[in-house]
């Protein structure tokens, strides 16, 4: 008889929440306080993609109603905190019950925020269904469909930004999108070589968030909960779909095209983790061969 | 944008093995998906010679649109699904209520890209009336929201 595994406790519901916490989510835990917040953050009120002009505050208050019917309805206590830049979700506990404990085992005992969350390990070996509402929950907060957000051909894309503490995620995210057969287009990390590789900018401008760039009508398999973000989605998408008829293939961990890069003076700074510190890199998939790359290694 | 029931039912089909295999594959020997809209459940169980695991199966004259089949080594399961092209309605889910009540599927999905109507909202969330989905104890009706675009269910619509 096959032994009971975790992944086949995970629901929609669970790997929802789960992807809402590993990407914006930040625990808070003492003997009085036993609390999780999930952060929607927005840097300006109004967002454009293509004809659209949103107003994101509005659309995710509206959205984050179906979002807390559906935490409460798995017996979480939810309530909505708003502030100027950013709305949360404050999930709290009076007591450890078991939803508690599973949450925190889920999302790896000792770490405490989206700064070094990881995707929980049964996510990997769960159904497709829940991989894509995790990836769903991630994205919800952290994915961004911005006409800014276009290729250099004009083609639109999905950027999903990761805080730039965290280098365990984007090739993790990696592994779990081309599981379900969404290509990733390109990841640019925030580091020197890739983000200031000339060294024009100094000051430490390529300490940026981490963007995983996805053209819109393959993550449109994933879409979004929040309102706002699945109508750009779909208007980004259409447009790429009238436009390009070409196809991007899955990462098979080669590169094909690589421009060598100046060294950086900044190669070396000890914010980089020690899997890439001191090391000069050509292209982001050498990045992605350091931190752990599923295809390379 | 589909014009009608007919035209969900590959994208359906497609959907529900996925989930199928996912949630069963591991422990059952075979899973069927097929458009079963226009003919008796029985001819299908004949046409699968599954007549052994279904001692009633002469009397099943029903036609729910999709029908899954879990075939174990010595059972096999059933999952029905009625789809709909416009919202949900009470008559939709009594009707889905009759068919899983004779043949007893594991579970049974009403589905539709328009999701819940107002009343058949009203009922099942805001009185909370969610027992009316359990036909059998253990054995419910799923009320989802098809998203033609994701090719997946609007679980922040949807009843499981």
């Amino acid at each position: 008889m096959e032994k009971n595994k975790i992944s086949n406790f995970l629901t929609p519901d669970i790997s929802y929440l789960l992807g809402l916490i590993t990407g914006r989510g930040e625990i808070q835990y003492n003997q009085d306080v036993k609390k999780i917040i999930i952060d929607f953050e927005y840097k300006s009120q109004r967002v454009t993609a293509g004809k659209l002009d949103l107003n994101q505050k509005l659309h995710i208050q509206t959205s984050l109603d179906k979002v807390i019917v559906r935490l409460q309805n798995m017996g979480i206590n939810v309530s909505k905190d708003i502030s100027e830049n950013s709305i949360s979700l404050v999930l709290k506990w009076d007591k450890e019950d078991i939803a508690w404990l599973f949450i925190k085992f889920l999302i790896n005992g000792t770490r405490f925020s989206y700064h070094d969350f990881q995707v929980p390990e049964p996510i990997f070996e769960s159904t497709d269904i829940n991989k894509k509402e995790f990836i769903r929950g991630i994205g919800d907060v952290t994915g961004y469909s911005r006409t800014s957000n276009a290729y250099i051909n004009g083609r639109h894309r999905t950027y999903i930004e990761i805080t730039q503490k965290n280098w365990s995620l984007p090739s993790q995210l990696c592994r779990l999108l081309q599981s379900i057969q969404v290509p990733i287009q390109n990841i640019n990390y925030g580091h020197p070589n890739l983000r200031d590789p000339k060294n024009k900018r100094g000051n430490r401008s390529w300490a940026k968030e981490h963007q995983m760039k996805i053209f819109a009508e393959n993550y449109q398999k994933i879409g979004f909960y929040i309102s706002h973000k699945e109508q750009a989605l779909t208007e980004l998408a259409n447009i790429n779909k009238s436009n390009f008829d070409t196809s991007i293939s899955l990462c098979d961990g080669t590169t094909t095209r690589k421009r060598v890069k100046i060294v950086h003076p900044d190669e070396n700074d000890s914010d980089l983790p020690t899997e890439i510190r001191g090391k000069h890199f050509d292209t982001f998939k050498e990045i992605c061969n350091c931190l752990n790359c599923y295809m390379q290694n | 944008m589909y014009n009608n029931e007919i035209e969900m039912y590959p994208d359906l089909i497609v959907w529900l093995e996925n989930r199928l295999k996912g949630d069963f594959g591991r422990k059952a020997k075979k899973i069927t998906v097929l458009d079963t809209h226009d003919s008796d459940l029985s001819n299908f169980i004949i046409k699968l010679k599954y007549q052994r695991f279904f001692s009633e199966f002469p009397t099943y004259k029903i036609r729910q649109d999709i029908t899954g089949f879990i075939e174990y080594e010595d059972k096999v399961e059933l999952v029905f699904v009625e789809v709909k092209i416009g919202q949900l309605k009470l008559i939709d889910l009594s009707q889905l209520i009759g068919y899983s009540c004779i043949a007893l599927p594991i579970f049974s999905i009403l589905i539709a890209p328009a999701g819940m109507g107002s009343t058949l909202a009203k009922l099942l969330t805001s009185f909370n009336r969610k027992d009316i989905l359990e036909f059998r104890p253990g054995r419910k009706i799923q009320v989802l929201k098809w998203d033609e675009k994701k090719q997946d269910i609007d679980f922040m619509n949807s009843i499981q």
